[in-house]
């Protein structure tokens, strides 16, 4: 008995050696996400309840004006939500699509697959504002390589592509799949994973290709295309970079590439509309937080994990 | 082991660094969002910032800091937030219109009794570059420079549409002028070839239009914005008819030619006329020598005028600067008629002191002298707080109108609504 309270005291005194330690060196981490991250964020929702100028350091408390402001009165708000929502749900299924159809072709085993693999990935190492000037030149209705092809190989008049309201947000979702790279990595990552006895099995079953993609590949790369669906959401419903440099901050033509995430920085910096701004910041939080648990509830559906064959 | 490599030598951008501060100078710090590579402005600022260190030596020294704005945008983040943080420059360079915006924030150090022991009167200025430097009678800048607008058109083009190519013969009715703009176009299958007018190039704002409509955007005596004006929401309807004239998806595409320098749309020969600024002028001269061209002023509808507005720059000291009287002592010298003077020789910008604009070299070259004509009748933007919404505003407005997203009567109703609102609070 008190041998065993000796040795608890001991290693009570060497486990609170080793927190000591273990906070000492983790420190400059947790400052950092209590100044840079936790300060900010609370800040943030204060704020949201406030007239905050920010040249102004007076704060008006408001209460839940900006919030019922922004819903129920401002049809810019309204717009931008829209422009975002839109993108959100082409680009995103697009994208798994898209990705997940690469990574088959590249899991081919072929001759150059390494190759085939770093070209996929390379756009991902563009930088944002480097492409956005980029498709500017591309997608120029006039001068635009696209519209040039479209003229002289099939005589096609193209459309305004960035010019025209109709097409500005099909165009950056076009944009968008270009850097799906990254998610291709993933997926093919999962796809080596899956168990070659799954194919064999499905074999001695009598399955083809097909039958083998959708009822062997697919479930079991879907963890893979969860995970992206849900960084697809967060990722997406904050689009921002590339749609400011194309516009040059404004979502001409039309509003119509004006995101959520450029009119809350317009309200921030440019209209000294901190207090606005920081309850869009909230609202667009919920909004992601509820889509995102939205996806999670129906996961157990079609979301197959290797380990819970039993079930 | 790795040998050292002898220190790198600093290499020398153009324009040169300043020398080091000399011992014993204080030394403070001048913001300005006009890059020191930037020959018609930002260069001629660090080289008279240059001046003012060589004439103090040892006592003060003033460092210029480019400190860009966020496109789409007048601000300027990092002023924005260091004045917030209470740690902003001694001087910043400071777009005049947006003057009142920052003012009315206590942003701005107010320099009315300095300005007023130093001599400066507003009788020495044109009135809307005092008006926009001051707020609620306080003065909050030194007004700098200045600039206007009117139309510019390529006589060769005109000579060609079978029009008078002769700056007496140009009409001052829009009717006229639209059916030349018409007769100008010249189309190739769907495609425009040339077109003869976009009112929303260039310098083809929703203020320039509406002033010469004749409209008037607030109320001077009760602050009260007045986008609604029946005749800015006509000016706004006669863009619209441009946008359903020639078809608006054609017009922005064609107009997706349209870049800087050689590819300026006049220089490119793709425009036959285009409303713009003075400096244009020195544009012309470095991208289109052997363009043949005159300037007018815009023609205007019934009930309009021959309109113009005047922008321009200041030079302000931010609130909490650590150094006030160091910071006016480089303030007061730069915003002189003497520095001015020169800024705007050497830039083709026009001088806010009355007194320097007569100057004969501003009037030397005949285009520039139908701009130095329009000057004393020229507009400033509302000089208000929501200044800098307001011109926000206009841009999406037109954006919107031009598209079908909104009429002409909503989008300026939408602006006078949510303008007046904001002004609640500064009354």
């Amino acid at each position: 008995m008190r041998m065993f309270s000796l040795e608890t005291l001991r290693v009570s005194r060497i486990a609170r050696r080793n927190l000591f330690y273990g906070v000492l060196f983790a420190s400059p981490w947790l400052l950092g996400i209590i100044l840079f991250i936790a300060y900010p964020v609370v800040a943030s929702l204060y704020y949201s309840f406030t007239e905050y100028s920010v040249l102004n350091p007076v704060k008006k408390f408001v209460g839940l004006s900006n919030y019922t402001n922004l819903i129920f009165k401002d049809d810019v708000f309204r717009r931008s939500l829209y422009n975002s929502v839109y993108y959100a749900v082409f680009s995103i299924p697009l994208g798994i699509i898209v990705g997940v159809g690469i990574a088959m072709m590249l899991n081919m085993k072929i001759k150059g697959q390494a190759v085939y693999r770093t070209i996929y990935f390379l756009p991902v190492l563009i930088p944002d504002v480097a492409m956005a000037i980029l498709w500017i030149w591309v997608f120029n209705s006039q001068y635009g390589i696209v519209n040039t092809l479209l003229w002289q190989l099939f005589h096609i008049q193209g459309p305004g592509w960035l010019a025209s309201p109709k097409w500005s947000k099909p165009t950056v979702i076009l944009m968008s799949l270009w850097t799906v790279g990254q998610a291709v990595v993933t997926y093919l990552a999962s796809l080596q994973d899956v168990p070659q006895s799954l194919y064999d099995a499905a074999e001695v079953d009598g399955a083809n290709a097909l039958q083998k993609t959708w009822h062997v590949t697919i479930p079991m790369i879907t963890p893979v295309i969860f995970f992206n669906l849900i960084m697809g959401i967060i990722g997406s419903l904050q689009y921002f970079t590339i749609a400011y440099v194309i516009t040059g901050g404004d979502g001409r033509p039309g509003q119509s590439l004006f995101f959520y995430a450029m009119y809350l920085y317009r309200n921030a910096f440019a209209f000294f509309k901190m207090g606005v701004a920081s309850a869009q910041a909230w609202i667009l939080f919920i909004v992601v937080l509820i889509a995102t648990l939205v996806v999670f509830r129906t996961s157990a559906r079609w979301v197959y994990y290797g380990g819970e064959e039993a079930r | 082991m790795v040998k050292k490599t002898p220190t790198k030598q600093r290499i020398v951008p153009n324009p040169p660094m300043m020398e080091a501060k000399p011992a014993g100078a204080l030394k403070i710090a001048f913001w300005s969002p006009a890059s020191q590579q930037d020959v018609s402005g930002g260069e001629k600022l660090y080289l008279l910032t240059d001046r003012f260190n060589e004439k103090h030596e040892g006592e003060l020294y003033v460092e210029y800091v480019f400190t860009p704005t966020t496109a789409g945008t007048q601000m300027v983040e990092k002023l924005m937030t260091n004045i917030a943080a209470g740690t902003p420059p001694e001087a910043a360079y400071f777009d005049r219109f947006i003057v009142p915006s920052w003012a009315a924030e206590g942003s701005l150090t107010d320099i009315t009794e300095l300005a007023a022991q130093a001599g400066i009167k507003e009788d020495d200025y044109f009135p809307f570059a005092w008006q926009e430097a001051t707020w609620q009678g306080q003065l909050y800048a030194l007004p700098f420079d200045t600039d206007d607008r009117a139309l510019y058109y390529n006589k060769a083009h005109f000579e060609e549409a079978g029009l008078d190519p002769d700056e007496k013969a140009f009409p001052t009715s829009i009717e006229e002028f639209d059916a030349m703009a018409e007769k100008l176009t010249i189309k190739e299958g769907p495609r425009f070839k040339r077109m003869g007018f976009i009112p929303w190039s260039g310098q083809g704002w929703l203020y320039s239009y509406g002033w010469t409509w004749g409209g008037h955007f607030y109320d001077p005596d009760t602050l009260e914005v007045t986008f609604n004006d029946p005749k800015i929401v006509a000016a706004c309807e006669w863009l619209l008819s441009y946008a359903d004239k020639y078809g608006i998806e054609n017009v922005e595409s064609f107009a997706q030619a349209f870049g800087g320098e050689a590819q300026q749309p006049m220089m490119a020969d793709l425009l036959s006329m285009e409303y713009n600024g003075d400096w244009m002028i020195t544009q012309f001269k470095r991208w289109g020598p052997d363009i043949n061209y005159g300037v007018v002023p815009m023609p205007w509808p019934e009930g309009g005028r021959a309109a113009t507005w005047a922008g321009g720059w200041s030079v302000v000291i931010p609130k909490g600067a650590p150094n006030l009287e160091a910071g006016w002592e480089f303030i007061s010298w730069m915003g002189a008629p003497e520095q001015v003077h020169w800024f705007c020789k050497e830039t083709s910008h026009i001088p806010t002191q009355t007194a320097h604009a007569e100057d004969p070299v501003y009037v030397e070259d005949p285009h520039h002298k139908v701009f130095m004509d329009l000057l004393p009748v020229a507009n400033c933007r509302p000089p208000l707080p929501v200044g800098n919404y307001l011109w926000n505003a206009q841009v999406e407005a037109r954006d919107l109108i031009i598209h079908g997203q909104k009429t002409p009567q909503e989008a300026m109703d939408d602006i006078t609504e949510e303008a007046n609102k904001q002004m609640e609070k500064y009354l």
